[in-house]
């Protein structure tokens, strides 16, 4: 009897075959101990393939991963509208600017992305005239863009100095919170301050990634000051720069094995990447 | 307002049904979490500025397509292409136990071995396998004849768990 090769068993596995060649197979099978029997260990074979790729997996924040693609989307629009997409930096960069103005459907894409630069710088100016009419009109359509309630964290420069430039925000009504930051330059200065409140934060320049889960922040830094932000009410707390930890809070206390330079009520500043 | 919100609506639909099969598949591509979310997204990006039209599980092979081309472009030099076979943890979930955390690194290092013992081309037919792609999807992301695919594939399969279940007997 001539047996199915294995690349047929496994098509046949895998419902990759078309319907009259399934048909032939299963009635070989249906006579064939031996070709069953292959075929019951390729399923096997696949579930146990399956097992062992589920290991290399971890845990990759889609919410920050969304939020910083549409930001890319937005800004590849405004930057196709040349030096008038400086303008409209900040307003992308917080995720003001919708992606409408560069949906897939690109057909109107460069005016779209051009109208909202021009209204933009408009909307400015007229918020720079107290007093102005322009000012609640702008403000009112300004807010009217603002992303959906997907993009569940996003950068938050309204609570940023301007150096401070790209950040995360995350709920945390209760510990362990955990904030791990890598890529603090010897030179560089991690500020900590300690808010009230349930939401914990972190700030770095732009050019900084971030991704956070349940009681987590993690973030990949470039050069340049960095701030967190962690609710006094919230432990257990941690902060580890690169590896090490800097300020640990429980229920018995705050300990700080970091290289700090000033500690006060408000918070503390450490000399970053000390290992 | 309406049009605005279909669009949020649009993005972030086809986002939430691409990108995590996406990054999960560039990580086990590649084992390094700073590059799987790189082509990731960048691949991401693409698909929303490029034109891309389509049911969702078109745009869904075409971004996997183009993140299999960045990883191959970034690991085109054999320094890196090095780095694309070591092993690279993944931070367990909280709560975790010792015992367990060992198992699963171990298990992680082996699945990783097996891995780096197929050609690439093997490796990415392996993978998009495994996140649920036809064969003639795979074979046109690889570029290679639908008809050779599972032949491929078996060949692939059968070197993964070979290498994978040896380390496992003589550890």
């Amino acid at each position: 009897m001539t047996h199915l090769q294995e690349s047929l068993l496994i098509a046949v596995r895998d419902g990759a075959v078309d319907p009259p060649t399934e048909a032939l197979a299963r009635a070989h099978l249906a006579t064939c101990p031996s070709c069953a029997g292959d075929l019951a260990a390729l399923e096997k074979r696949g579930s146990d393939v399956a097992a062992a790729l589920e290991t290399l997996d971890g845990f990759f924040d889609a919410a920050s991963a969304r939020a910083s693609v549409r930001v890319r989307v937005a800004r590849a629009a405004a930057d196709a509208v040349g030096s008038l997409a400086l303008e409209a930096d900040g307003r992308l960069a917080s995720g003001k600017l919708s992606v409408r103005s560069v949906s897939r459907r690109f057909r109107a894409r460069w005016i779209r992305a051009a109208g909202a630069v021009l209204f933009l710088a408009a909307a400015s100016a007229a918020a720079a005239l107290p007093g102005s009419p322009l000012r609640r009109w702008a403000g009112d359509l300004i807010e009217g863009v603002t992303p959906g309630p997907a993009a569940v964290e996003r950068p938050s420069p309204a609570a940023a100095s301007p150096e401070e430039t790209t950040g995360v925000r995350i709920g945390v009504s209760e510990g362990p919170l955990q904030v791990l930051l890598r890529g603090v330059p010897a030179d560089g200065e991690v500020e900590v301050r300690w808010v009230s409140g349930t939401e914990a934060a972190v700030f770095g320049p732009l050019g900084s990634r971030f991704t956070s889960a349940r009681g987590r922040i993690e973030a990949i830094l470039t050069p340049g000051r960095v701030r967190v932000e962690l609710p006094r009410s919230v432990v257990p707390t941690s902060l580890v720069v690169d590896g090490r930890i800097y300020l640990s809070r429980t229920p018995e206390g705050l300990t700080v094995p970091g290289p700090a330079i000033r500690e006060d009520e408000s918070g503390i500043v450490f000399r970053g990447g000390d290992r | 307002m309406g049009s605005h919100h279909d669009d949020h609506v649009e993005f972030d639909t086809t986002f939430d049904e691409i990108y995590p099969a996406l990054v999960r598949y560039c990580h086990r591509l590649t084992g390094d979490r700073d590059v799987a979310e790189d082509a990731a997204q960048e691949a991401m990006v693409r698909l929303f500025t490029h034109e891309v039209e389509g049911p969702i599980p078109a745009l869904r092979a075409w971004a996997f397509k183009t993140a299999t081309h960045l990883v191959r472009d970034r690991y085109r030099v054999e320094e890196n292409r090095r780095r694309l076979l070591q092993v690279h943890p993944v931070h367990p979930g909280q709560g975790e136990g010792p015992e367990r955390r060992v198992e699963r690194r171990e298990s992680e290092e082996r699945a990783r071995a097996a891995l780096a013992e197929l050609a690439p081309r093997d490796r990415e037919m392996l993978l998009m396998r495994y996140e649920g792609f036809s064969y003639r999807e795979i074979a046109d992301a690889v570029d290679v004849a639908a008809t050779s695919v599972g032949t491929l594939l078996a060949r692939a399969e059968r070197r993964f768990q070979e290498v994978f279940t040896g380390v496992e007997r003589t550890a």
